[in-house]
């Protein structure tokens, strides 16, 4: 395995909601001891359904929100000691595409203007003729007409502006991108376009890639590394995008993935029980009250990650072999 | 979307166009009013007071014989002047403090939210009159009464709009390419917060404009000579029964003017489909 381009240790980030003035306040761990490294030049995959953390884990890694607790360092340098300059510097080479491509863009922004606006945050904006050159080299990358440019967002397609999002963040030629399920607001025929665009880059730069997602089969498809979390917490880190999952839970989601062949569809099994509240985690295993390995213990004691023979990491008292 | 659009859309309609036109009109007068008014405003005549309108003084006289149209047409400037001034610092305060405190959150908003809260509870008249005790009465003192009065509206409606647009995504992705706060509040926030207060402005200016004519209705105003029409009123009250037109004639420019602003800011609204966002607030 390659030498991680981004690693988060002990990684936590805590939420306090308060009920109105007197009200007392209650404690979200959206991310908690989050422990993984990007390896650089490949993609790592994280799935979990809507509010396991992944969003938040996908800002922590960036700093676009500071940590309650660990670090994150990149290529060596820990984020969360630098100063306001240190931090702008370093963003030229972490970006970011998001899922929203409608709320993206500023709507009184031409897409030049975006496109441009990673050159002069970071005082780095051509002049004169180069201006208009990089304008068309990015909308060029991305496949959008060159009369895009004085187009405004309102103007384009969800899918042209998702280009355009994508033609942003790598504007600076970052080394690390983090994707935000930047399929997941597009239609079915766009995001197969969308996802192919970002490979191409991802071979084209060897970038290295953040993909949150929530859709199993794409994860598999796209990435090198699949993490899969659930309340919160990393439950299983498959090494390889084939590796057969050993977490009950992370069973359950590859099962529930769609299969176009009907002949290859399986008969799949509902997941019972009910989430456990973020706010009140029980003691023991998280996923316990869903599982169907369940044991006494596992309601006792949270089981922590280990490695497995495959090569990943698994958070279980009685994961499937 | 731009800006010659909107401008477009609201004199095609009728109140838009009518509005515009009559506010044109209201505003030339203004600029203009020593080159286009007949008399001069202080000029006095007593054989001729309170003489009813004529050919040669259109409205009549006032109670010292000066001419009421010469009166009315500086009174504009008065009126003008200090709504559009104080609107103006109004909103440029307003804005500073609403998009400081919704941008930055924390102790600073919560004071201020508590201030505009209080403030807000006052009519504005009554916040007005306290401040004009204070700083005794004239022009000076009216406008930064009015500024202070309508403070609260501007900051309130900026605050909303800029915490509503905080959590757009292209706000994080500024952030993601490493702006400052600086850039992400000029660049962004501000630009796309501005047009629902500019229109609210626009309104409120109407509003001023009564108010500064209350408050020289009742002699805190502009000091006389200075004509205004809220001391002309004033003045016109003493002889309601022996010559009406001293009150009614400045009473007249006070609603169309206040009238045709409204009408036009209402069109404004419409012109550029903002209703909802000012109704947010």
């Amino acid at each position: 395995m390659t030498t991680p381009l981004v690693s988060m240790h002990g990684l936590s980030r805590a939420f306090v909601s308060s009920k109105g003035m007197f009200g007392e306040s209650r404690t979200m761990r959206a991310v908690d001891d989050v422990t993984l490294g990007l390896p650089a030049g490949k993609v790592t995959g994280v799935v979990g359904e809507s509010g396991c953390g992944k969003s938040t884990l996908a800002r922590l890694a960036l700093r676009l929100i500071e940590a309650t607790s660990g670090s994150v360092s990149f290529d060596g340098v820990e984020l969360g000691g630098l100063g306001p300059a240190e931090m702008r510097q370093i963003r030229r080479r972490m970006q970011m595409v998001f899922q929203d491509p409608y709320s993206s863009l500023d709507p009184r922004y031409t897409i030049a203007d975006s496109l441009l606006e990673p050159f002069a945050i970071q005082g780095l904006m051509p002049v004169g003729a180069t201006r208009k050159e990089r304008v068309a080299e990015l909308l060029d990358m991305v496949g959008l007409a060159q009369s895009t440019a004085s187009n405004f967002p309102h103007q384009l397609s969800g899918g042209q502006r998702q280009r355009v999002g994508i033609a942003r963040a790598l504007a600076l030629k970052p080394q690390f991108v983090v994707l935000d399920e930047p399929t997941a607001s597009l239609d079915v025929s766009i995001q197969a376009q969308i996802i192919e665009l970002l490979e191409r880059f991802q071979q084209q730069f060897g970038l290295t890639y953040l993909f949150i997602s929530h859709d199993l089969s794409l994860v598999r498809y796209f990435c090198n590394q699949i993490v899969v979390m659930y309340l919160g917490r990393i439950v299983e880190v498959m090494a390889a995008p084939d590796a057969r999952p050993q977490h009950p839970y992370s069973r359950a989601l590859l099962e529930s993935t769609f299969a176009p062949d009907p002949a290859k569809r399986r008969i799949v099994q509902p997941l019972g029980g009910e989430i456990p509240s973020p706010f009140a985690l029980p003691p023991g295993c998280a996923f316990a009250a869903r599982c169907a390995n369940v044991s006494e213990r596992c309601r006792r004691e949270r089981p922590a990650l280990a490695d497995t023979d495959a090569g990943g990491r698994v958070a279980c008292h009685h994961p499937n072999r | 979307m731009d800006k010659d659009s909107a401008l477009m859309r609201l004199l095609r309609t009728p109140r838009g166009a009518i509005s515009a036109v009559v506010l044109g009109v209201i505003v030339i007068a203004a600029v203009l009013a020593p080159v286009i008014a007949p008399y001069g405003y202080a000029i006095q005549n007593l054989r001729l007071a309170n003489m009813e309108p004529s050919a040669a003084h259109w409205l009549g006289t006032d109670e010292f014989g000066r001419d009421l149209l010469s009166r009315i047409i500086h009174g504009a400037r008065t009126s003008l002047a200090v709504g559009v001034t104080s609107i103006t610092i109004s909103m440029v305060c307003g804005m500073a403090l609403g998009a400081a405190a919704g941008y930055f959150g924390g102790a600073f908003d919560r004071a201020v939210t508590v201030v505009v809260d209080l403030s807000w509870s006052f009519p504005e008249i009554l916040l007005a009159l306290i401040l004009i005790a204070i700083l005794g009465p004239g022009l000076a003192s009216t406008m930064i009464a009015i500024s202070v009065a309508y403070l609260a509206q501007f900051t309130r409606l900026t605050r909303a709009q800029v915490m509503a647009l905080k959590s757009e995504t292209y706000i994080e992705a500024t952030i993601a390419m490493g702006a400052g706060s600086g850039h992400v509040l000029f660049r962004h926030l501000l630009p796309n917060a501005i047009t629902p207060v500019i229109v609210a402005g626009m309104l409120a200016t109407g509003d001023a404009i009564i108010l500064e004519a209350t408050l020289g209705f009742f002699g805190l105003g502009a000091q006389p000579p200075t004509p205004s029409w809220g001391a002309m009123m004033s003045s016109g009250t003493a002889q309601i029964f022996i010559a009406p037109w001293i009150i009614i004639f400045p009473g007249l420019a006070i609603a169309i003017t206040v009238i045709a602003i409204n009408l036009f800011g209402d069109a404004l609204i419409d012109a550029l489909d903002i209703r909802k966002r000012l109704r947010e607030n």
